[in-house]
Protein backbone atom coordinates (compact mmCIF):
# COMPACT_ATOMS: atom_id res chain seq x y z
CA UNK A 1 0.00 0.00 0.00
CA UNK A 2 1.46 3.79 -1.22
CA UNK A 3 5.01 3.00 0.19
CA UNK A 4 6.40 2.49 -3.81
CA UNK A 5 4.09 5.44 -5.07
CA UNK A 6 5.06 9.47 -4.54
CA UNK A 7 1.96 11.65 -3.25
CA UNK A 8 1.68 13.84 -6.62
CA UNK A 9 1.72 17.23 -4.35
CA UNK A 10 5.90 16.36 -3.46
CA UNK A 11 6.77 16.23 -7.40
CA UNK A 12 5.87 20.06 -7.59
CA UNK A 13 8.37 22.15 -9.74
CA UNK A 14 6.09 25.42 -8.52
CA UNK A 15 7.60 28.84 -8.48
CA UNK A 16 9.10 29.35 -4.68
CA UNK A 17 8.42 25.78 -4.15
CA UNK A 18 11.69 25.67 -2.44
CA UNK A 19 10.37 28.17 -0.02
CA UNK A 20 6.24 27.22 0.40
CA UNK A 21 6.53 23.01 0.23
CA UNK A 22 2.80 22.64 0.24
CA UNK A 23 -0.09 24.36 0.87
CA UNK A 24 -2.83 22.41 3.02
CA UNK A 25 -6.91 22.69 3.06
CA UNK A 26 -8.76 20.99 5.91
CA UNK A 27 -12.90 20.98 6.41
CA UNK A 28 -14.35 19.93 9.18
CA UNK A 29 -18.00 19.22 8.94
CA UNK A 30 -20.49 16.81 10.39
CA UNK A 31 -23.83 15.28 9.54
CA UNK A 32 -27.46 16.65 10.78
CA UNK A 33 -28.54 15.29 13.73
CA UNK A 34 -25.90 12.97 14.13
CA UNK A 35 -24.11 13.12 17.53
CA UNK A 36 -20.47 13.94 17.33
CA UNK A 37 -17.78 10.66 16.98
CA UNK A 38 -16.31 11.36 20.48
CA UNK A 39 -19.75 10.88 22.06
CA UNK A 40 -21.90 8.78 19.51
CA UNK A 41 -22.86 5.68 20.11
CA UNK A 42 -21.19 3.02 17.68
CA UNK A 43 -24.83 2.43 16.25
CA UNK A 44 -24.49 6.41 14.34
CA UNK A 45 -20.73 5.87 13.96
CA UNK A 46 -21.44 2.62 12.12
CA UNK A 47 -24.47 5.28 10.07
CA UNK A 48 -21.68 7.90 9.44
CA UNK A 49 -19.79 5.63 7.81
CA UNK A 50 -22.91 3.75 5.57
CA UNK A 51 -23.60 7.63 4.42
CA UNK A 52 -20.09 8.70 3.75
CA UNK A 53 -19.62 5.01 1.19
CA UNK A 54 -23.09 5.66 -0.16
CA UNK A 55 -21.80 9.29 -1.37
CA UNK A 56 -19.33 7.95 -2.80
CA UNK A 57 -21.25 5.55 -4.83
CA UNK A 58 -23.00 8.13 -6.12
CA UNK A 59 -20.23 10.45 -7.15
CA UNK A 60 -18.44 10.33 -9.72
CA UNK A 61 -15.44 12.61 -8.16
CA UNK A 62 -15.91 10.20 -5.22
CA UNK A 63 -14.85 7.37 -7.43
CA UNK A 64 -11.31 8.35 -7.60
CA UNK A 65 -11.11 7.56 -4.06
CA UNK A 66 -10.03 4.59 -2.14
CA UNK A 67 -11.66 3.27 1.01
CA UNK A 68 -9.81 2.22 4.19
CA UNK A 69 -11.10 0.31 7.19
CA UNK A 70 -8.73 1.75 9.58
CA UNK A 71 -9.37 -1.08 12.11
CA UNK A 72 -8.59 -4.07 9.54
CA UNK A 73 -5.05 -2.31 8.37
CA UNK A 74 -2.27 -3.53 9.52
CA UNK A 75 -0.19 -1.63 12.22
CA UNK A 76 2.29 -0.45 9.81
CA UNK A 77 0.42 0.55 6.92
CA UNK A 78 -1.92 2.96 9.12
CA UNK A 79 1.33 4.51 10.45
CA UNK A 80 2.24 5.13 6.83
CA UNK A 81 -1.16 6.94 6.09
CA UNK A 82 0.24 9.32 8.82
CA UNK A 83 3.55 9.56 7.50
CA UNK A 84 1.76 10.39 4.25
CA UNK A 85 -0.03 12.92 5.65
CA UNK A 86 -3.12 11.25 4.69
CA UNK A 87 -4.64 10.80 8.34
CA UNK A 88 -3.69 12.97 11.57
CA UNK A 89 -1.69 10.58 13.99
CA UNK A 90 -4.57 11.73 16.73
CA UNK A 91 -6.90 9.28 14.16
CA UNK A 92 -4.73 6.46 15.19
CA UNK A 93 -5.35 6.56 18.72
CA UNK A 94 -9.08 6.66 18.52
CA UNK A 95 -10.99 3.13 19.21
CA UNK A 96 -14.57 3.44 17.47
CA UNK A 97 -15.11 2.90 13.56
CA UNK A 98 -12.82 5.05 11.66
CA UNK A 99 -12.63 5.11 7.69
CA UNK A 100 -10.38 6.85 5.02
CA UNK A 101 -10.92 7.86 1.74
CA UNK A 102 -8.00 8.67 -0.61
CA UNK A 103 -7.62 10.23 -3.99
CA UNK A 104 -5.70 7.61 -5.87
CA UNK A 105 -2.66 10.54 -6.87
CA UNK A 106 -2.92 10.99 -3.02
CA UNK A 107 -4.25 14.82 -3.49
CA UNK A 108 -7.13 14.52 -1.17
CA UNK A 109 -8.51 12.29 1.59
CA UNK A 110 -11.38 12.05 3.64
CA UNK A 111 -10.73 10.85 7.50
CA UNK A 112 -14.32 9.32 8.82
CA UNK A 113 -15.06 9.63 12.65
CA UNK A 114 -12.21 11.80 13.50
CA UNK A 115 -13.00 14.56 15.89
CA UNK A 116 -16.19 15.02 13.26
CA UNK A 117 -17.95 13.43 10.86
CA UNK A 118 -15.94 13.94 8.27
CA UNK A 119 -12.64 15.76 8.03
CA UNK A 120 -11.78 16.49 4.13
CA UNK A 121 -8.40 17.46 3.34
CA UNK A 122 -6.39 18.37 0.35
CA UNK A 123 -2.36 19.25 -0.57
CA UNK A 124 -0.97 21.14 -2.94
CA UNK A 125 2.45 21.32 -3.82
CA UNK A 126 4.06 25.15 -3.84
CA UNK A 127 1.38 28.04 -2.64
CA UNK A 128 -1.51 27.21 -4.43
CA UNK A 129 -4.34 29.00 -2.01
CA UNK A 130 -6.95 29.03 -4.66
CA UNK A 131 -6.35 25.79 -6.61
CA UNK A 132 -6.99 24.23 -3.25
CA UNK A 133 -9.65 26.04 -1.88
CA UNK A 134 -11.54 25.02 -5.43
CA UNK A 135 -10.70 21.88 -5.28
CA UNK A 136 -11.58 21.02 -1.40
CA UNK A 137 -15.33 22.90 -2.37
CA UNK A 138 -15.89 20.47 -5.08
CA UNK A 139 -14.95 17.77 -2.62
CA UNK A 140 -17.69 19.00 -0.01
CA UNK A 141 -20.34 19.33 -2.39
CA UNK A 142 -19.95 15.55 -3.59
CA UNK A 143 -21.04 15.08 0.13
CA UNK A 144 -23.31 18.05 0.82
CA UNK A 145 -25.23 16.89 -1.89
CA UNK A 146 -26.35 13.72 -0.15
CA UNK A 147 -26.05 14.46 3.10
CA UNK A 148 -27.09 17.55 4.53
CA UNK A 149 -24.17 19.28 7.00
CA UNK A 150 -24.80 20.49 10.48
CA UNK A 151 -25.55 24.15 10.24
CA UNK A 152 -26.72 27.14 12.26
CA UNK A 153 -26.86 30.59 10.62
CA UNK A 154 -25.44 31.76 13.92
CA UNK A 155 -21.98 29.81 14.14
CA UNK A 156 -21.86 28.41 10.73
CA UNK A 157 -20.39 24.78 10.25
CA UNK A 158 -21.28 23.06 13.66
CA UNK A 159 -18.02 21.18 14.91
CA UNK A 160 -17.19 19.12 18.14
CA UNK A 161 -14.34 21.21 19.21
CA UNK A 162 -15.35 25.11 19.18
CA UNK A 163 -12.25 25.93 17.91
CA UNK A 164 -13.22 25.18 14.27
CA UNK A 165 -16.48 26.48 14.40
CA UNK A 166 -18.13 28.71 11.73
CA UNK A 167 -15.93 28.18 8.31
CA UNK A 168 -14.67 24.72 9.65
CA UNK A 169 -11.79 25.79 7.63
CA UNK A 170 -7.93 25.53 8.68
CA UNK A 171 -5.38 26.22 6.12
CA UNK A 172 -1.64 25.66 6.76
CA UNK A 173 1.95 26.75 4.96
CA UNK A 174 4.63 24.15 5.13
CA UNK A 175 7.47 26.67 4.64
CA UNK A 176 11.12 25.95 4.33
CA UNK A 177 13.36 29.49 5.65
CA UNK A 178 16.90 28.08 5.79
CA UNK A 179 18.03 31.54 5.78
CA UNK A 180 16.01 32.94 8.33
CA UNK A 181 16.58 30.49 10.88
CA UNK A 182 20.74 30.99 10.24
CA UNK A 183 20.36 34.90 10.55
CA UNK A 184 18.33 34.05 14.08
CA UNK A 185 15.38 36.58 13.22
CA UNK A 186 12.95 33.86 13.30
CA UNK A 187 11.09 34.80 16.47
CA UNK A 188 10.83 38.53 16.08
CA UNK A 189 9.88 38.39 12.40
CA UNK A 190 6.54 36.10 12.90
CA UNK A 191 5.88 38.31 16.14
CA UNK A 192 5.79 40.99 13.55
CA UNK A 193 4.04 39.73 10.92
CA UNK A 194 1.47 37.48 12.10
CA UNK A 195 -2.15 38.93 12.59
CA UNK A 196 -4.34 37.97 15.16
CA UNK A 197 -5.44 34.34 14.64
CA UNK A 198 -2.31 33.11 12.90
CA UNK A 199 -0.05 30.70 14.32
CA UNK A 200 3.22 29.33 13.90
CA UNK A 201 5.02 26.36 14.36
CA UNK A 202 7.84 24.17 14.08
CA UNK A 203 11.07 23.62 15.44
CA UNK A 204 13.88 26.10 16.19
CA UNK A 205 17.20 24.46 16.04
CA UNK A 206 19.78 25.96 18.03
CA UNK A 207 22.17 29.17 16.74
CA UNK A 208 23.70 28.09 13.24
CA UNK A 209 22.21 24.41 13.36
CA UNK A 210 19.59 23.56 10.33
CA UNK A 211 17.83 21.19 11.60
CA UNK A 212 15.15 23.13 12.53
CA UNK A 213 13.84 25.08 9.21
CA UNK A 214 10.49 24.16 8.39
CA UNK A 215 7.38 25.43 10.03
CA UNK A 216 3.49 25.33 9.59
CA UNK A 217 2.27 28.86 9.52
CA UNK A 218 -2.15 27.97 10.07
CA UNK A 219 -4.82 30.35 10.84
CA UNK A 220 -6.05 29.13 14.18
CA UNK A 221 -9.73 31.44 14.44
CA UNK A 222 -12.32 30.13 11.99
CA UNK A 223 -15.40 32.32 13.20
CA UNK A 224 -16.24 35.86 12.25
CA UNK A 225 -13.76 35.27 8.97
CA UNK A 226 -15.03 34.50 5.44
CA UNK A 227 -13.16 31.72 3.87
CA UNK A 228 -11.97 34.64 1.60
CA UNK A 229 -10.74 36.27 3.99
CA UNK A 230 -8.60 33.47 6.00
CA UNK A 231 -7.05 32.58 2.36
CA UNK A 232 -6.62 36.56 1.36
CA UNK A 233 -4.52 36.76 5.00
CA UNK A 234 -2.48 33.71 4.36
CA UNK A 235 -1.62 34.89 1.04
CA UNK A 236 -0.82 38.17 2.72
CA UNK A 237 1.61 35.92 4.73
CA UNK A 238 3.37 34.15 2.25
CA UNK A 239 4.16 36.21 0.21
CA UNK A 240 6.03 37.97 2.97
CA UNK A 241 7.16 35.17 4.08
CA UNK A 242 8.96 34.27 1.04
CA UNK A 243 10.36 37.56 0.40
CA UNK A 244 12.00 37.65 3.86
CA UNK A 245 13.52 34.18 2.90
CA UNK A 246 15.08 35.38 -0.24
CA UNK A 247 16.25 38.96 1.15
CA UNK A 248 18.19 36.55 4.33
CA UNK A 249 19.59 34.43 1.76
CA UNK A 250 20.99 37.49 -0.38
CA UNK A 251 22.31 39.09 2.25
CA UNK A 252 23.97 36.00 3.69
CA UNK A 253 25.39 35.14 0.17
CA UNK A 254 26.86 38.65 0.33
CA UNK A 255 28.19 39.04 3.72
CA UNK A 256 28.87 35.07 4.83
CA UNK A 257 29.61 32.80 1.03
CA UNK A 258 31.87 30.97 2.58
CA UNK A 259 30.41 29.60 5.36
CA UNK A 260 27.10 29.19 3.71
CA UNK A 261 28.83 27.12 0.62
CA UNK A 262 30.92 25.32 3.89
CA UNK A 263 27.51 24.24 5.13
CA UNK A 264 25.99 22.63 1.82
CA UNK A 265 28.70 21.06 0.59
CA UNK A 266 29.86 19.77 4.27
CA UNK A 267 26.10 18.19 3.97
CA UNK A 268 26.74 16.99 0.62
CA UNK A 269 29.61 14.91 1.64
CA UNK A 270 28.47 13.89 4.68
CA UNK A 271 25.78 12.03 3.01
CA UNK A 272 27.82 10.52 0.83
CA UNK A 273 29.85 9.18 3.39
CA UNK A 274 27.06 8.50 6.06
CA UNK A 275 26.65 4.74 7.41
CA UNK A 276 24.34 5.75 9.26
CA UNK A 277 21.88 8.59 9.32
CA UNK A 278 19.50 9.47 12.18
CA UNK A 279 16.16 11.41 11.42
CA UNK A 280 16.93 14.54 12.87
CA UNK A 281 20.12 14.72 11.62
CA UNK A 282 19.22 13.89 8.01
CA UNK A 283 17.00 16.95 7.79
CA UNK A 284 19.49 19.01 8.57
CA UNK A 285 21.53 17.99 5.64
CA UNK A 286 18.15 17.90 3.45
CA UNK A 287 17.64 21.62 4.15
CA UNK A 288 21.48 22.53 3.31
CA UNK A 289 20.97 20.62 0.13
CA UNK A 290 17.57 22.75 -0.48
CA UNK A 291 19.03 25.94 0.53
CA UNK A 292 22.32 24.65 -2.38
CA UNK A 293 19.43 23.81 -4.79
CA UNK A 294 17.44 27.17 -4.60
CA UNK A 295 20.85 29.13 -4.97
CA UNK A 296 22.26 27.23 -7.60
CA UNK A 297 25.15 25.83 -5.88
CA UNK A 298 23.89 22.24 -6.39
CA UNK A 299 23.02 21.28 -10.20
CA UNK A 300 22.35 17.48 -10.33
CA UNK A 301 19.58 17.46 -7.97
CA UNK A 302 15.99 18.19 -8.40
CA UNK A 303 13.42 20.16 -5.98
CA UNK A 304 11.13 17.23 -5.99
CA UNK A 305 13.73 14.56 -5.42
CA UNK A 306 14.68 16.70 -2.32
CA UNK A 307 10.86 17.02 -1.01
CA UNK A 308 10.10 13.02 -2.09
CA UNK A 309 13.34 12.23 0.75
CA UNK A 310 11.09 14.29 3.47
CA UNK A 311 8.23 11.25 2.97
CA UNK A 312 10.53 8.65 2.21
CA UNK A 313 13.00 8.74 4.55
CA UNK A 314 10.51 8.63 7.64
CA UNK A 315 10.71 5.10 9.54
CA UNK A 316 8.03 3.37 8.98
CA UNK A 317 8.75 4.29 5.10
CA UNK A 318 11.91 2.60 5.34
CA UNK A 319 10.36 -0.70 6.91
CA UNK A 320 7.75 -1.14 4.08
CA UNK A 321 10.36 -0.62 1.47
CA UNK A 322 12.34 -3.77 3.29
CA UNK A 323 9.77 -5.23 4.24
CA UNK A 324 10.88 -5.93 7.34
CA UNK A 325 10.58 -4.97 11.29
CA UNK A 326 13.79 -3.08 12.16
CA UNK A 327 15.46 -1.71 15.47
CA UNK A 328 15.81 2.15 15.62
CA UNK A 329 19.94 1.79 14.54
CA UNK A 330 18.86 -0.59 11.77
CA UNK A 331 16.44 2.24 10.33
CA UNK A 332 19.39 4.88 10.25
CA UNK A 333 21.42 2.89 8.62
CA UNK A 334 19.49 2.01 5.47
CA UNK A 335 18.09 5.56 5.36
CA UNK A 336 21.86 6.29 4.96
CA UNK A 337 21.62 4.01 1.91
CA UNK A 338 18.67 5.54 0.42
CA UNK A 339 19.34 8.88 0.40
CA UNK A 340 22.68 8.36 -1.26
CA UNK A 341 20.62 5.99 -4.01
CA UNK A 342 17.44 8.42 -4.23
CA UNK A 343 19.78 11.19 -5.27
CA UNK A 344 22.13 9.15 -7.22
CA UNK A 345 25.40 9.91 -5.04
CA UNK A 346 28.42 7.75 -4.48
CA UNK A 347 29.16 6.15 -1.57
CA UNK A 348 33.03 7.76 -0.42
CA UNK A 349 34.43 4.40 0.54
CA UNK B 1 33.70 29.61 32.38
CA UNK B 2 29.61 28.94 33.89
CA UNK B 3 27.49 26.88 31.20
CA UNK B 4 23.62 27.40 31.45
CA UNK B 5 22.64 23.52 30.76
CA UNK B 6 18.84 22.81 30.22
CA UNK B 7 17.24 19.41 30.98
CA UNK B 8 14.83 17.87 28.81
CA UNK B 9 11.43 18.43 30.08
CA UNK B 10 10.10 15.11 29.69
CA UNK B 11 12.76 12.51 30.91
CA UNK B 12 14.52 15.16 33.39
CA UNK B 13 17.81 13.53 32.85
CA UNK B 14 19.59 14.81 29.43
CA UNK B 15 20.54 17.70 28.18
CA UNK B 16 18.32 19.55 25.43
CA UNK B 17 19.14 19.20 21.81
CA UNK B 18 15.54 20.84 20.39
CA UNK B 19 13.68 24.10 21.52
CA UNK B 20 10.20 23.60 19.86
CA UNK B 21 8.14 26.78 20.11
CA UNK B 22 4.89 27.49 19.30
CA UNK B 23 3.71 31.51 18.84
CA UNK B 24 0.39 32.86 18.37
CA UNK B 25 -1.07 35.90 19.20
CA UNK B 26 -1.00 36.50 22.90
CA UNK B 27 0.75 33.77 23.57
CA UNK B 28 4.11 31.72 23.19
CA UNK B 29 4.74 27.96 24.60
CA UNK B 30 8.21 26.87 24.36
CA UNK B 31 8.74 22.95 24.54
CA UNK B 32 12.65 21.49 25.62
CA UNK B 33 13.07 18.12 24.60
CA UNK B 34 16.45 16.09 23.82
CA UNK B 35 16.54 13.97 21.32
CA UNK B 36 15.83 10.77 23.16
CA UNK B 37 12.36 11.63 24.16
CA UNK B 38 11.75 13.56 20.56
CA UNK B 39 12.31 10.61 18.91
CA UNK B 40 10.19 8.91 22.06
CA UNK B 41 7.24 11.34 21.58
CA UNK B 42 7.12 10.83 17.67
CA UNK B 43 8.18 14.22 17.38
CA UNK B 44 10.82 13.32 14.51
CA UNK B 45 8.42 14.32 11.65
CA UNK B 46 8.02 17.96 12.12
CA UNK B 47 5.62 17.82 9.22
CA UNK B 48 2.93 15.56 11.10
CA UNK B 49 2.91 16.16 14.90
CA UNK B 50 2.62 19.29 15.58
CA UNK B 51 -0.71 19.70 14.43
CA UNK B 52 -1.27 17.55 17.57
CA UNK B 53 0.63 19.49 20.11
CA UNK B 54 -1.83 23.07 18.72
CA UNK B 55 -4.63 20.69 19.45
CA UNK B 56 -3.09 20.07 23.07
CA UNK B 57 -2.84 23.93 23.29
CA UNK B 58 -6.62 24.44 22.29
CA UNK B 59 -7.62 22.19 25.17
CA UNK B 60 -5.48 23.77 27.79
CA UNK B 61 -7.07 27.07 26.43
CA UNK B 62 -10.11 25.80 26.93
CA UNK B 63 -9.75 23.70 30.63
CA UNK B 64 -7.90 26.66 32.17
CA UNK B 65 -11.11 28.49 32.73
CA UNK B 66 -12.65 24.98 34.98
CA UNK B 67 -12.29 27.46 37.86
CA UNK B 68 -15.12 29.35 39.50
CA UNK B 69 -17.78 27.85 37.13
CA UNK B 70 -18.93 25.06 39.51
CA UNK B 71 -22.78 25.88 38.74
CA UNK B 72 -23.01 25.48 34.75
CA UNK B 73 -20.86 22.51 35.31
CA UNK B 74 -24.14 20.64 36.38
CA UNK B 75 -25.52 21.19 32.69
CA UNK B 76 -26.74 18.58 30.59
CA UNK B 77 -27.30 19.16 26.74
CA UNK B 78 -31.11 18.10 25.78
CA UNK B 79 -29.73 16.77 22.69
CA UNK B 80 -27.27 13.87 23.28
CA UNK B 81 -27.15 14.25 27.30
CA UNK B 82 -23.60 14.97 27.31
CA UNK B 83 -22.90 16.98 30.62
CA UNK B 84 -21.05 20.14 30.55
CA UNK B 85 -18.37 18.88 33.01
CA UNK B 86 -17.03 16.89 30.17
CA UNK B 87 -16.35 19.21 27.87
CA UNK B 88 -14.23 20.58 29.86
CA UNK B 89 -12.26 17.23 30.42
CA UNK B 90 -12.06 16.50 26.79
CA UNK B 91 -12.55 20.01 24.89
CA UNK B 92 -14.92 18.64 23.04
CA UNK B 93 -18.95 18.55 22.27
CA UNK B 94 -21.30 16.13 21.65
CA UNK B 95 -23.52 17.18 18.94
CA UNK B 96 -24.65 20.05 17.29
CA UNK B 97 -27.43 20.58 20.18
CA UNK B 98 -24.69 21.75 22.70
CA UNK B 99 -24.17 24.55 20.82
CA UNK B 100 -28.02 25.99 22.19
CA UNK B 101 -27.64 23.84 25.25
CA UNK B 102 -24.32 25.54 26.98
CA UNK B 103 -24.53 28.61 24.98
CA UNK B 104 -24.16 30.68 27.53
CA UNK B 105 -21.16 29.18 28.28
CA UNK B 106 -20.04 28.88 24.80
CA UNK B 107 -20.20 32.41 23.77
CA UNK B 108 -17.37 33.38 26.46
CA UNK B 109 -15.33 30.68 25.03
CA UNK B 110 -15.64 31.60 21.58
CA UNK B 111 -15.31 35.26 22.11
CA UNK B 112 -12.25 34.51 23.72
CA UNK B 113 -10.82 32.20 21.14
CA UNK B 114 -11.90 33.64 17.77
CA UNK B 115 -12.51 37.13 18.74
CA UNK B 116 -16.10 36.63 17.54
CA UNK B 117 -19.66 35.50 18.09
CA UNK B 118 -20.67 35.33 14.69
CA UNK B 119 -20.32 33.06 11.90
CA UNK B 120 -19.95 35.04 8.23
CA UNK B 121 -20.35 33.91 5.31
CA UNK B 122 -18.71 35.36 1.51
CA UNK B 123 -22.51 35.25 0.55
CA UNK B 124 -23.55 36.94 3.23
CA UNK B 125 -21.39 39.88 2.44
CA UNK B 126 -22.48 39.93 -0.86
CA UNK B 127 -26.14 39.65 0.19
CA UNK B 128 -26.43 42.44 3.09
CA UNK B 129 -25.09 45.40 0.69
CA UNK B 130 -28.53 45.02 -2.11
CA UNK B 131 -30.34 43.98 0.29
CA UNK B 132 -30.05 47.44 2.20
CA UNK B 133 -30.65 49.42 -0.40
CA UNK B 134 -33.59 47.07 -1.38
CA UNK B 135 -34.84 48.28 1.68
CA UNK B 136 -34.14 51.98 1.44
CA UNK B 137 -36.03 51.61 -2.29
CA UNK B 138 -39.21 50.38 -1.03
CA UNK B 139 -39.09 52.91 1.79
CA UNK B 140 -39.04 55.46 -0.43
CA UNK B 141 -40.94 53.88 -3.18
CA UNK B 142 -43.84 53.82 -0.27
CA UNK B 143 -43.61 57.54 0.22
CA UNK B 144 -43.70 58.71 -3.65
CA UNK B 145 -46.50 56.19 -4.13
CA UNK B 146 -48.50 58.02 -1.44
CA UNK B 147 -47.65 61.55 -2.32
CA UNK B 148 -48.28 60.94 -6.14
CA UNK B 149 -51.61 59.35 -4.83
CA UNK B 150 -52.86 61.96 -2.75
CA UNK B 151 -51.31 64.36 -5.93
CA UNK B 152 -53.61 62.09 -8.17
CA UNK B 153 -51.28 61.42 -10.42
CA UNK B 154 -52.34 57.75 -11.30
CA UNK B 155 -50.17 57.08 -14.07
CA UNK B 156 -47.34 57.52 -11.67
CA UNK B 157 -48.85 55.99 -8.96
CA UNK B 158 -49.51 52.97 -10.61
CA UNK B 159 -45.62 52.69 -12.39
CA UNK B 160 -44.61 52.83 -8.48
CA UNK B 161 -46.83 50.59 -7.32
CA UNK B 162 -45.24 47.91 -10.13
CA UNK B 163 -41.74 48.33 -9.36
CA UNK B 164 -42.84 48.09 -5.77
CA UNK B 165 -44.56 44.87 -6.26
CA UNK B 166 -41.39 43.49 -8.22
CA UNK B 167 -39.03 44.61 -5.26
CA UNK B 168 -41.30 42.81 -3.04
CA UNK B 169 -41.56 39.51 -4.40
CA UNK B 170 -38.42 39.66 -5.70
Amino acid sequence: MFADKIPKWLESEAKNADIIISTRIRLARNFDSIPFPNWAPHKSLRKVIRLALKARSDSTMLKEFDYFNINSISNINRKILVERHLVSPAFLNLDHGRGVFIEKNEESSVMLNEEDHLRIQTICGGLALTTALIRIRKLEEEFNSIIRFSYSKKYGYLTSCPTNVGTGMRISLFCHLPALTLTERLGGLFNDMLPAGMAVRGFFGEGSDLSGTIFQISNQITLGFTENEILDRLRFIARKVVYREKQAREQLFKNQRILIEDKIFRALGIIQGARHLPMFEFYSLLSALKLGKAVGLIQKISTPMLNKLIVTCQPMHIQRLHSKKMSRQDIDIYRARLVRKELNLKRIN
Amino acid sequence: MVYNIMICENCKIRQVSVHITQIGQGYKKEINLCLFCLNEKGLNSSFVYLSDMLGNVIKEFITMDKAGRKKSLELVCGGCSMPFDRFFETGLLGCPECYDSFEFELKKILHRFHGSTKHITDSSIRMSKPQLSEITDVKKLQTDLQSAVKEENFEKAAELRDRLKLLLNM
